[in-house]
């Protein structure tokens, strides 16, 4: 018994005693950095554990003997080491060499993630820190130039402004032509006209996103790739993930801190006449019309007056010399700070941040401030059943002022005068706003203008796998905006007594955004060489918005200060509600991890359309082919990646208003006092889905270990049925616009990119470069005339055999040297003195020829240089201000010292024909718009977008910073020079749309819109 | 492996079974109005009529624009003083196929022709309304839809008449005889024409005496309003015989009704006489806006718009006219003397369209170029001479006169009569359009193609006839 006892004793003994080793070890990158949260495995058991910070890791209680530790960590490859435990234990020294390929670099596919190696569709991958290398107005402007296929226009100068993206060209015209944005899941609100055009801007409704919540972006491009998403896939996909838990490699939470700050100025600035030089210029056009005398000056005298009382005026006015341009701008200030921490815990792992940030633009007045928060969690409930949820909540506070054709900067460009004075007479002296014409620092000085957006995107999502190699996940998501566009009129503006009280309004918009999907994905390896997968889902969402107006005079302040009881209770206007309903399958194919086939089918209904045609059917079918995992290429020195691609299918766009098929009524007003009814839009129930055919080719070689990495894609889409939104129908018809399909549109391009690794080692010299090319064409468009579709007034049209958006102008041109009158070509090509609108032509096209970007980066120990140049070629600029900026002197508007070069006796040869304050003395006697080639200008250009200097702390030096895990400071700077022919302010333009037929059609059509912005930034990066 | 096909049939079950294609995909519109739930009784049908009152009214007043102050710019009573815009392409004659204001004015009118229309299609869907009151609202949507047809025709086609009868052939406007979208090519004048009467003699056929809705204003159209329009239509198509008739009809069931007032805009004075007039409520819904804020002389140093040199001095040809006091002279005596119209001095207005004293010149006209009846031409057009110059013993006719001098006063007394009412240029149409020898006006012959608009490029479809773009100054 004894014996036993001390043999059980013994027996326990020698366990705790072989099980008290631990192995230790440093897990290192080939710069000898520490790898932070590298997972470090004992093969055969479930032992294991994480690099902290310093690189280093811990496995406690292992017994003496040999194993077999994996090491691996995202972005390198997996390494396995044996080790031998001791009495004493064991050291190890890891090496991890980066994963050069990133073939098992996870992918986000929609409803789900792929491999890189098996993904068969085009699809291009940015991570969160690119994006947030460089403070823009809106996230989605910081993929620009760094998207294969992605062509990004930057709204403007103005806080909180939009981009226009365009992933493989535009192919369509009243159906939004943006791609779509899906966030963890969730296709997200994202109309850009909630808020109309009000003051030159259109509502951004991806301002609320904080840009450091997100993880990655996916761009999904071809049908092998956005077919998952079916009818509303044809502009291509961009897939948001946000940040979750992460393991951080050390106990306790991982906390993140960033903070940066900046200025903001204008790119440009426009170079508008001075007193004496519009007074000279402008006396000069007068004497040229037969005028004796001092000329007429607006707001001061009339054509009618008498000679004596245009002397005076013209006394007065030479006093001022009023700079409206410096007054209506500034040096912005930009701020943002934000706080992250995140954990890993044995069952559950969360990620939780809180971001402000305020942005001031070079607009007096003008600043988007945004305070967002985001909570994700994962919980593992079993072995078989997880959930999550993502959270954020973000409010975002728009400091509104007129811009472009509102006023503002774009008044300072226009209808101010420097012969005005901001303010004059007075009791004072000088107390009184100038009110003779227009004064923009009234309305920027006095009036109260916000747009407040709340806005908070949560979903929670449930995972089961119920038997090996069958996930199940159920997602419903909410997304809800709330749009509360405030203004204030005060007394002042109003030039009444102070004591009577200003006028408000307020309009506000609410969206409620919700879905569902459920999807069952089944892994079947039938053996080591064949793997299937399927995938099969439903998914429903349902959007609807609703308006609501408010308006009271006699108050003190906007809305938002006190808001009555009453608000909302009465003027609904329309909103826009519609569902859609779909299910969607996809079967993946892989033989031998070489052969790659997938198969998507999805049949979406859409509530936009009638019965008849609600339902559309897009199947798509892809396939890859990695070459060089082939023997007679695995052996290759110089090849060490081949991949070839191609994928066919079909997708839709149904992006229109909720109402477009149906009859509507109005019930407002009387007559003779008796209530009045009355039809507002002619009803259109054939309406159907606008149909893609998409097909893709493309290669991904690497050559030299990848040291030179390059893709290449031809890309092919024809869309028929083309949804026409704004469709104007015969005036006779007694009914404005309606909804129709008509015509058929090819968009083709080659997409090209390369990565070459120059310089490795210490010195690091990496190089990015990606251009795409576009052919896009309008093949067909009944018998309708280009004038049967207008985007606004922005003289672009549809023209058979040209791009989408193609100028349709009359052509100018020269000055004729004998008369000094504006020489037009008529429809055949001859010269003629007269102006007449059936000679427009198609002349030119806002959609660029080509778009890219190149970017070098260097690093050297713990500083790296980055440095971002994208271009645009081939692309014309609408300069639709520059008839009134340089043309004629009729109205009230100002010159650009331009104009010097203007005709002034015969035998000159000038680029401006001679002044005069008459239109008709140009020939412009028919049509009011003066709409020619003489503002139609190369808008080519390429630009220093991004530079960023960095130093990121050391090792050795974190190691004296207690609590630090990793420290980076950085030095910004965007939009530095810019080369181009253009003679405007910035030829990157994306002006307020009215509608997306405009935003289809007129990018790069300019109308006293505000440069792009030029930032320096400081940022601070603190790991703790 | 049962396992697996188990759960693989409740997976797709579930999937497949969870949603409803049809009901979760139809959704009504929120803040609009559909159809369905807008019109639902013949009471909804009556609304949209009012908006059809509501949207002519527009055009013929209650906008800055209307359908008087084109022709008006047309003619030759306007001075070339502040016309800007618009309203210069059509002092220009040159209207181009591109002008929004004209597009929307075109269609404005063709708005009320879709309205009827539609009014057309409901009215026997519905059981809550007498059989008296659907024929009334019958006999109104016809009224109305020959007002929009004759209109647009005066002012995008050529006039018609005996002198261009070979030429009934040509364009005349667009038809909109049901409620369509699609395009429509232009018929021909003698078409269009035709339509026009056959819609208002069924008009009179199916309207009332009067109106019940009428209360001390012709607001809403009855059948003396229909018989009145008919006989302008045929007057003014040089269809003199034909008018004559209807003439006789509506002064006899309007005697005694001639106003005192010489102002056809002082509604107090002159709306006995109104036929059918848009009616106006107050300063917030003034359907006289185009009259009041282009014309109105009382409350601005100088009005928007003047009356030319040439009006003028036709108007004071003879100064014992009481209608003289209707301008008012600025800056008498100086050389920037101009004269501006003192009927449109009121804050908001009634808009007469068919009123008495049109019918009685209109008579007095149609008699004397027919030569028949002269003793009644001399008898209407001495009512008119009568009220103009209050003692009128030497201005009046004797009867005595031969009938082209007759005509003549007629045609003299007309121009007076209706300044800077849209009336000048439509008259100088007619009368060259009946084959008789004209002055031309403001440089232009009757038929001038800058004397009548361009159709805007939106109405233009394949086969569709465009007005030839001519200046005429």
């Amino acid at each position: 018994m004894n014996k036993r006892l001390l043999l059980t004793l013994v027996s326990i003994f020698m366990v705790s005693v072989s099980y008290s080793q631990s192995i230790k070890g440093r897990v290192e990158d080939e710069k000898k950095q520490a790898v932070v949260g590298a997972t470090v495995i004992i093969e055969g058991t479930k032992k294991g554990g994480f690099t902290d910070a310093q690189g280093n890791f811990e496995i406690k209680d292992v017994a003496q003997g040999k194993y077999k530790l994996k090491i691996a960590s995202l972005g390198f490859n997996p390494t396995y080491k044996e080790v031998e435990v001791s009495a004493t234990g064991a050291f190890v020294a890891v090496g991890l060499k980066e994963d050069q390929k990133k073939l098992d670099e996870v992918v986000v596919v929609g409803y789900g993630v792929q491999r890189k190696r098996e993904v068969t569709g085009a699809i291009s991958k940015i991570s969160g820190k690119e994006l947030n290398d460089m403070p823009v107005p809106s996230f989605e402007s910081a993929l620009q130039g760094k998207v294969t296929g992605v062509n990004v226009t930057t709204g403007s100068g103005l806080a909180g402004s939009g981009a226009v993206i365009r992933i493989r060209g535009i192919a369509s015209v009243g159906a939004g032509g943006d791609p779509l944005y899906v966030i963890d899941g969730i296709p997200i609100t994202q109309d850009y006209f909630l808020n109309g055009s009000g003051g030159g801007m259109n509502n951004n409704p991806l301002a609320t996103i904080n840009p450091n919540d997100i993880e990655s972006v996916d761009v999904l491009k071809d049908a092998g790739a956005s077919a998952i998403y079916g009818s509303r896939g044809a502009n291509g996909v961009i897939l948001i993930t946000t940040k979750r838990g992460r393991k951080g490699g050390k106990k306790g939470p991982t906390v993140n801190f960033s903070a940066s700050v900046g200025t903001s100025q204008p790119t440009a600035l426009p170079n508008m006449l001075n007193t004496q030089q519009y007074l000279q210029l402008r006396q000069e056009a007068w004497e040229n019309d037969g005028g004796t005398g001092r000329v007429w000056l607006p707001g001061y005298s009339s054509a009618q007056s008498s000679a004596a009382a245009r002397e005076a005026a013209y006394l007065r006015a030479s006093q001022y010399n009023t700079d409206w341009v410096k007054l209506t701008t500034r040096t912005g200030f930009k701020q943002n700070y934000d706080i992250s921490l995140n954990d890993v815990y044995k069952k559950m792992s969360y990620y939780g941040g809180v971001s402000y940030n305020k942005n001031e633009s070079y607009l007096v007045g003008n600043s988007y401030e945004r305070i967002s928060g985001r909570f994700n969690t994962d919980f593992k409930i079993s072995k078989k059943f997880k959930f999550s949820t993502t959270s954020s909540l973000s409010q975002g506070n728009n400091n509104r002022v007129n811009s472009a054709w509102a006023g503002g900067l774009g008044a300072a460009m226009s209808e101010a005068l420097p012969i005005y004075p901001v303010k004059f007479g007075g009791a004072n002296g000088d107390s009184a706003y100038f009110r003779g014409a227009n004064n923009p620092l009234i309305s920027q000085e006095q009036k109260v203008w916000r747009t407040a957006e709340t806005r908070a995107i949560n979903n929670i999502a449930f995972d089961y796998n119920p038997i090996k190699n069958l996930y199940i996940r159920a997602q419903g998501s909410y997304d809800y905006m709330q749009l509360l566009d405030d203004q204030y009129d005060n007394p002042t503006l109003l030039n009444i007594a102070s004591s009577i009280g200003g006028n408000a309004y307020r309009e506000a918009t609410f969206v409620n955004n919700y879905n569902y999907f459920l999807t069952a994905t089944y892994n079947y390896n039938v053996n080591d060489n064949n793997k299937l997968s399927f995938m099969l889902g439903n998914e429903f969402q349902k959007s609807s918005s609703s308006k609501r107006s408010q308006s009271t005079e006699k108050t003190s302040g906007p809305f938002y200060e006190k808001e009555p009881d009453t608000l909302y209770k009465n003027q609904v206007t329309p909103g826009n509600a519609w569902s859609f309903l779909s299910y969607f399958s996809r079967i993946n194919y892989s033989y031998k991890d070489k052969y790659f086939a997938q198969v998507i089918l999805r049949a979406d209904w859409s509530s936009r359309f009638g019965e008849n045609n609600r339902v559309a059917f897009m199947p798509a079918l892809s396939g890859s082919w990695v070459l060089s995992e082939e023997d007679f290429l695995k052996k290759s020195k110089k090849i060490s990646f081949l991949k070839l691609r191609a994928s066919i299918g079909t997708s839709g766009n149904s992006n229109i208003n909720g109402d477009a098929r149906y009859l509507t009524y109005q019930v407002s007003g009387n007559y003779n006092g008796k209530p009045i009814l009355y039809a507002t839009k002619a009803p259109n129930p054939d309406l159907k889905w606008e149909t893609s055919v998409i097909w893709d080719a493309g290669l991904e070689l690497g050559l030299f270990s990848d040291r030179i990495f390059m893709g290449l894609d031809y890309f092919n889409r024809t869309v028929s049925d083309v949804l026409i939104e704004d469709f104007n129908l015969p005036p006779s018809a007694g009914m404005d616009k309606y909804a129709v399909n008509s015509g058929k549109i090819s968009n083709s391009g080659l997409e090209f990119s390369l990565k070459t690794r120059n310089l490795v080692g210490k010195f690091r010299w990496t190089t990015d470069f990606n251009v795409t090319k576009i052919w896009n064409s309008l093949e067909d468009f009944g018998n309708y005339s280009a004038d049967a579709v207008e985007p606004g007034t922005n003289d672009t049209r549809l023209v058979i055999g040209k791009p989408i958006g193609t100028n349709f102008l009359v052509r100018y041109s020269h000055v004729d040297p004998a008369t000094g009158k504006p020489v037009f070509l008529d429809i055949n090509g001859n010269p003629t003195f007269d102006y007449n609108s059936n000679d427009r032509v198609a002349t030119g096209k806002v959609l660029p020829d080509a778009s890219g970007g190149m970017t070098n980066t260097f690093s050297y120990k713990g500083f790296d240089l980055s440095i971002l140049v994208n271009f645009v070629i081939g692309v014309s600029i609408y300069e639709n201000s520059g008839k009134n900026q340089n043309g004629f002197f009729e109205g009230a508007w100002n010159k650009r010292t331009d104009v010097f070069d203007r005709w002034q006796k015969p035998g000159d040869n000038a680029a401006f024909p001679r002044l005069t304050l008459d239109r008709n003395a140009y020939g412009v006697s028919q049509d009011e718009y003066y709409n020619t080639t003489q503002w139609l200008h190369d808008g080519s250009f390429a630009r220093l977008r991004n530079v960023t200097l960095a130093y990121n702390l050391q090792p050795n030096a974190i190691k004296k910073l207690k609590y630090c895990r990793s420290v980076r400071l950085a030095f910004i700077a965007t939009n530095i020079l810019t080369f181009t022919s253009y003679s405007g302010i910035d030829p990157e333009i994306a002006r307020d749309f009215t509608s997306n037929t405009d935003r289809n059609l007129s990018p790069n059509v300019t109308y006293l819109t505000p440069p792009q912005e030029k930032t320096y930034s400081f940022q601070v990066n603190i790991g703790f | 492996m049962k396992r697996i096909y188990k759960l693989g049939i409740i997976i797709v079950l579930a999937i497949f079974s969870f949603a409803s294609c049809t009901k979760w995909t139809e959704i009504k519109p929120e803040g609009t109005f559909l159809e369905e739930d807008a019109v639902k009784s013949g009471q909804d049908v009556v609304k949209i009529l009012n908006s059809t009152y509501d949207a002519l009214a527009n055009r013929f007043g209650g906008s800055s624009r209307c359908v008087q102050v084109y022709n008006d710019l047309l003619g030759d009573e306007l001075a070339d003083f502040n016309i800007n815009g618009s309203f210069r392409q059509v002092y220009l004659r040159s209207t181009g196929n591109f002008e929004k204001d004209f597009r929307d004015d075109y269609q404005g009118l063709y708005r009320c022709v879709y309205r009827v229309n539609t009014c057309q299609e409901y009215i026997n869907k519905f059981n809550d309304l007498l059989a008296e009151e659907k024929s009334t609202i019958q006999g109104e949507t016809r009224f109305i839809k020959a007002l929009a047809h004759f209109e647009i025709a005066r002012l995008w086609a050529q006039p018609y008449g005996s002198a261009i009868n070979v030429n009934a052939s040509q364009s005349g406007i667009p038809l909109r005889k049901i409620v369509s979208i699609e395009p429509v090519l232009r018929n021909t004048l003698l078409q269009t024409y035709e339509y026009i009467a056959n819609e208002l003699k069924d008009a009179i056929n199916l309207l009332p005496e009067i109106n019940p809705r009428n209360t001390n204003k012709k607001t809403y159209a009855d059948k003396n309003a229909a018989k009145a329009l008919l006989a302008k239509v045929y007057f003014h198509t040089n269809q003199y015989s034909l008018s004559i008739p209807l003439l006789n009809e509506v002064i006899a069931a309007n005697q005694n009704l001639l106003s005192d007032s010489l102002n056809h805009f002082d509604n107090a004075n002159f709306r006995k006489e109104y036929l059918f007039a848009f009616v106006s409520t107050g300063n917030t819904d003034n359907r006289g806006q185009c009259f009041t804020s282009n014309y109105r002389s009382d409350n601005v140093d100088i009005a928007r718009m003047l009356i030319s040199q040439t009006a003028y001095d036709f108007m004071k040809t003879d100064t014992s006219d009481k209608r003289l006091l209707l301008i008012k002279v600025n800056k008498p005596g100086t050389s920037s003397e101009s004269y501006a119209s003192k009927k449109y001095d009121f804050n908001f207005l009634d808009v007469p369209y068919l009123l008495l004293t049109d019918m009685y010149l209109m008579r007095a006209e149609a008699l004397a170029i027919t030569n028949q009846n002269i003793p009644t031409a001399v008898a209407d057009i001495n009512k008119i001479i009568s009220r103009a110059y209050k003692n009128p013993a030497s201005n009046l006719l004797t009867g005595a006169e031969s009938v082209n001098t007759i005509k003549q006063r007629i045609r003299d007394e007309r121009r007076k009569e209706f300044l800077l009412e849209g009336d000048r240029v439509q008259t100088f149409k007619r009368i060259g359009a009946n084959g008789e020898t004209t002055d031309k006006v403001r440089n232009a012959a009757f038929n001038c193609n800058g004397l009548i608009f361009a159709f805007h490029v939106t109405e233009i479809s394949k086969g569709f006839l465009q007005n030839t773009q001519e200046n005429c100054n």
